[in-house]
Parts: structure tokens; C-alpha cells; sequence
């Protein structure tokens, strides 16, 4: 919790937020959840999953 | 004697023609029914009306000529800026895309409709103007975060409404209140003057009582007549995990009747990469998220911003990622959409949870609405394909269920075919 608040801190302050302390517990939580949650593009193939343009506006 | 918000879209708009209804009277009726009846909906906190009845001298011959709509706060007027569901104007007061497009075909603007905060939930619950509640039951959830916009509909304080989804926010608020709602295709009306340019997830939405209302109102967003499908003989394509899997079993029964009814040809479907598709949307979703005002942050509730500062701290590393996974999943969409016409699952896992407790019960467990909400919906804003939650009954409570059918790109005309063969064979 300390070394990630400081992180945030610094990179939040860095985007022109100052965060207050009270913020930072669900700030933690929100952001421990999502990074569990990014492992798995982590782990996809790049070879499986090539790069393409994104346009959702008409079928590929 | 009928109010004439009893009545719905289209016979309003045909009195309108015929003389039988008086546009000024129906909006001096429409507000006051807002006034009476709102209080405890908290569906549409802002009226104007001066503007509106400006707008019904101005308005010209039209699809919509003469029809009181609401529209969500994400939508700039020219007399009110957006706020997106805070206390503070986003966007300065100009002539939205969407306001240019109602306008022109003669719709009048009675209203704003309430939203979740910066459209970041899917049960409308917190908002500078306080929750929209559900009609059918006001302890409930209106849902989100077009909440207002779906409240107002199925109260019939309006006939329709304008919303928007980028993440089910049409849909899923449809469904919690027993409308129908369609989200339309990814940029295929003007986004000026709409908080969802910024990502591109977001597309307006439209709530009306029936298909062939929304088919009204979508035709002027969309400034094309819609295409007719052959509803009667559609092929649906059904993708039962996670969709249908993990869902109270008392919604999945009422989309499985509402579907068995209807004589299409109906088929199990699996979606290649669909397991990555939740995680992708969520990344790609956040990290468009994480560019606000740094003035909003101090606006908005403490949960919506832990979750923007959350947001601004996504690993640029993931987003990349993310788009290939995109483009990937899009690619077996497209090609589904080459063997069926239709994909079709429960809008939404449950019914509208208890405003006072957004959670929901599911064969998982316990967790909160938004979870599974933007699970069931997220993957028409990951891929940009148009969607519709149709009316598909009730739980035992009383509180509606929505069945979500999805459509290929630029097919809203199939969708709202398909929404009027539901109405007709689940009647």
C-alpha cells in the first residue's frame, strides 16, 4: 500500500491531480482489482491476437 | 378523458398531424405530468418551458412534429450545457448532433434526463440530482446510466427519450424498467456536443414504450428509414456462457420463453476470444476514462472518483493489448454474424437490485450490479454493433426483464423488427 501510494501520488501529481489521503484506500482497491484483471492480456499471445486498426464503426 | 402521454409515440405524433392534439396543449400536459409525478421517480430533474414551446413554434414537419422527448444530460442544448450527471456544466451549451437531428424532424426538447454520474454505473443511483428510481417499484434501481431516460419512458411521462450506452447504459436501464431500448451503431449520427465523443465505446440510445416507437425516434437520430427484416425468420444465435450461465435462473426462463415463442431458429453459439472480451473493454474503457477536468474531480462522488484516479493510472502497456484483442474479437463477430442474424442473451443477469443496496444475487454469488451488468453488455461497445433490450416479462416481484438481442453493424432496422416480432409472439 505505501510504495503504490506513493506511486500514485507521484503520477497523479504529475497529471496536475493532487490526491487527497482520503481517496487513496479505494483508489488502491480499484486499481489492485483491475491489475488482477490485466494478467490476462498480459498473457495473450501477440501471435494469436496480431495487430489490427480498430474501427467499430463498420464490421472489419 | 386520456392523458396524452397515455397515448404512445406514434399516436401522438398522429393526432399532432390530424389536428386532434394541440402540440403546446400535449406539452403543457407532458410537463405537468412531470411535475405531479416526478417527485418521487427523480427521472427528470431540469425542464424548460419556455425553450420547449419555442421549439414547438419552430418546429418543422417531421417524423417526430410536435412530440415532447426527454434527452440525457450527457447531450449539450443550446440553452443548457451537458453535465453528465454532476453539479458542474462539461460542456457549454451549443447544438448537440443529437438535439440537430431530434429538431429537425420536429421533436421538442421537454426535458433533461437524469443520468449515473458521468455515465461511470450502471444503476443511476448516485447522481448530482440524486437516484432515479424504478417506476414499477421505487425502492428499486432505475438502472444506468440512462436511468432517467427509462424511468421517464415507463412512468409515461414521456413517450420517449434519448440516451446514450457505453457499456449497456441503454440497454441495461431499459431492461431494469421494462422498455424497450436500442443502442444504435458506434459514430453513426453526429457526436458533437456529446460527452461520449471521448471514447469509443459510446453511442446514443433510444427508450420508447414499443419497438415501433423506438423505430420512430431512431429514424430521426439516424436520418435513414430503417430497413425491414424478415422477422418472422431470423436465425439467433444463442452464447450461453457467460450469458446466459450465470444469471438468475428466473431471467434466463423468461428470455428462453420469450425466444421459444417466437418460431426463429435458434442455435448455440461460440464466439472465439469471447473470455478476453471483458478485460479488454475494461482496459480500453478506463484508460479513455482517465483524461477528466481535473476541476470534475472534485464534483463528483468518492467512488466515482477513486475510480477516475484508478482510471488515470491504467498501464499504458494494457491498451495496446487490449486493441489487439479487440480487433480479434470483432473479427468472430463479424464472422458469427455471417451464419445468424441475431446474437440474443439476458439484458441484464437480474432484476432491478434495491437502490438502497445495488447488488445482485447470481449463481456465482453475490456481487455488485455493475459487474455483471457490464458483462451481459459490454461486448456491443467493444465491437461498435448496435443492440436492443426488449421487454421479456416479469419476476415474481413485479420487476421487469429485458431480453438484449445484437445485430451486425448498421442493422438497427433488424433489431427493431426482431423487438416487434417479440411483442407480438410474447403477448
Amino acid at each position: 500500500m505505501d510504495e503504490f501510494a506513493a506511486m500514485a501520488r507521484a503520477a497523479l501529481r504529475e497529471a496536475g491531480v493532487a490526491v487527497d489521503e482520503d481517496d487513496l484506500p479505494l483508489v488502491v482497491l480499484v486499481y489492485q482489482s483491475m491489475v488482477r484483471q490485466f494478467a490476462a492480456l498480459d498473457a495473450a499471445d501477440p501471435v494469436r491476437f496480431p495487430f489490427e486498426p480498430v474501427d467499430p464503426s463498420r464490421a472489419p | 378523458m386520456t392523458h396524452p402521454q397515455d397515448l404512445g409515440l406514434r399516436d401522438q405524433v398522429a393526432g399532432i398531424a390530424t389536428g386532434e392534439l394541440d402540440p403546446h396543449e400535449l406539452l403543457d400536459a407532458t410537463l405537468a405530468r412531470i411535475g405531479e409525478c416526478d417527485a418521487e421517480l427523480n427521472s427528470t430533474p431540469v425542464t424548460f418551458p419556455k425553450e420547449s414551446h419555442d421549439m414547438v413554434d419552430r418546429a418543422p414537419a417531421g417524423g417526430l412534429h410536435g412530440a415532447p422527448v426527454t434527452i440525457k444530460d450527457m447531450f449539450a442544448l443550446p440553452w443548457r450545457g451537458a453535465r453528465n450527471g454532476t453539479p458542474i456544466e462539461l460542456f457549454p451549451a451549443s447544438e448537440s448532433g443529437a438535439f440537430r437531428r431530434l429538431r429537425d424532424a420536429g421533436a421538442v426538447i421537454a426535458g433533461v434526463a437524469n443520468m449515473h454520474e458521468l455515465g461511470m454505473g450502471s444503476t443511476g443511483v448516485v447522481s448530482a440530482y440524486g437516484p432515479a428510481r424504478n417506476p414499477c417499484n421505487p425502492a428499486h434501481c432505475a438502472g444506468g446510466s440512462s436511468g432517467g431516460s427509462a424511468a421517464a419512458v415507463a412512468a409515461r411521462l414521456v413517450a420517449a427519450s434519448v440516451g446514450s450506452d457505453s457499456g449497456g447504459s441503454t440497454r441495461l436501464p431499459a431492461s431494469y424498467c421494462g422498455v424497450v431500448g436500442l443502442k444504435v451503431t458506434y459514430r453513426s449520427l453526429p457526436y458533437d456536443g456529446y460527452f461520449g465523443m471521448g471514447t469509443t465505446f459510446s453511442a446514443p440510445g433510444v427508450f420508447a414504450r414499443d419497438a415501433a416507437d423506438a423505430r420512430l425516434v431512431a429514424e430521426a437520430l439516424l436520418a435513414r428509414p430503417l430497413r425491414a427484416a424478415n422477422a418472422p425468420q431470423l436465425r439467433v444465435g444463442l452464447v450461453r456462457s457467460p450469458f446466459w450461465d450465470d444469471v438468475d435462473p428466473t431471467v434466463s426462463a423468461a428470455c428462453q420463453t420469450a425466444l421459444d415463442r417466437t418460431g426463429w431458429s435458434l442455435r448455440d453459439l461460440v464466439i472465439e476470444h469471447l473470455e478476453l472480451a471483458g478485460v479488454a473493454a475494461m482496459a480500453r474503457l478506463l484508460a479513455e476514462a482517465g483524461s477528466p477536468r481535473p476541476d470534475v474531480l472534485d464534483q463528483v462522488s468518492a467512488g466515482t472518483r477513486a475510480m477516475m484516479l484508478a482510471a488515470m493510472l491504467t498501464p499504458a502497456r494494457v491498451v495496446p493489448k487490449a486493441d489487439r484483442v479487440r480487433a480479434a474479437v470483432m473479427r468472430s463477430v463479424a464472422s458469427a454474424f455471417a451464419e445468424i442474424d441475431l446474437l440474443a442473451w439476458p439484458a441484464t443477469a437480474a432484476t432491478a437490485p434495491l437502490v438502497d443496496d445495488p447488488w445482485v444475487t447470481l449463481p456465482s454469488g453475490r456481487l455488485p450490479a455493475d459487474i455483471s451488468n457490464v458483462r451481459q453488455a459490454s461486448l456491443a461497445n467493444l465491437c461498435g454493433i448496435p443492440g436492443v433490450s426488449v421487454p421479456a416479462g416479469f419476476d415474481p416481484a413485479g420487476l421487469p426483464i429485458g431480453l438484449q438481442l445484437l445485430a451486425p453493424w448498421g442493422s438497427e432496422g433488424r433489431l427493431l423488427d426482431a423487438a416487434a416480432h417479440l411483442e407480438v409472439t410474447s403477448a
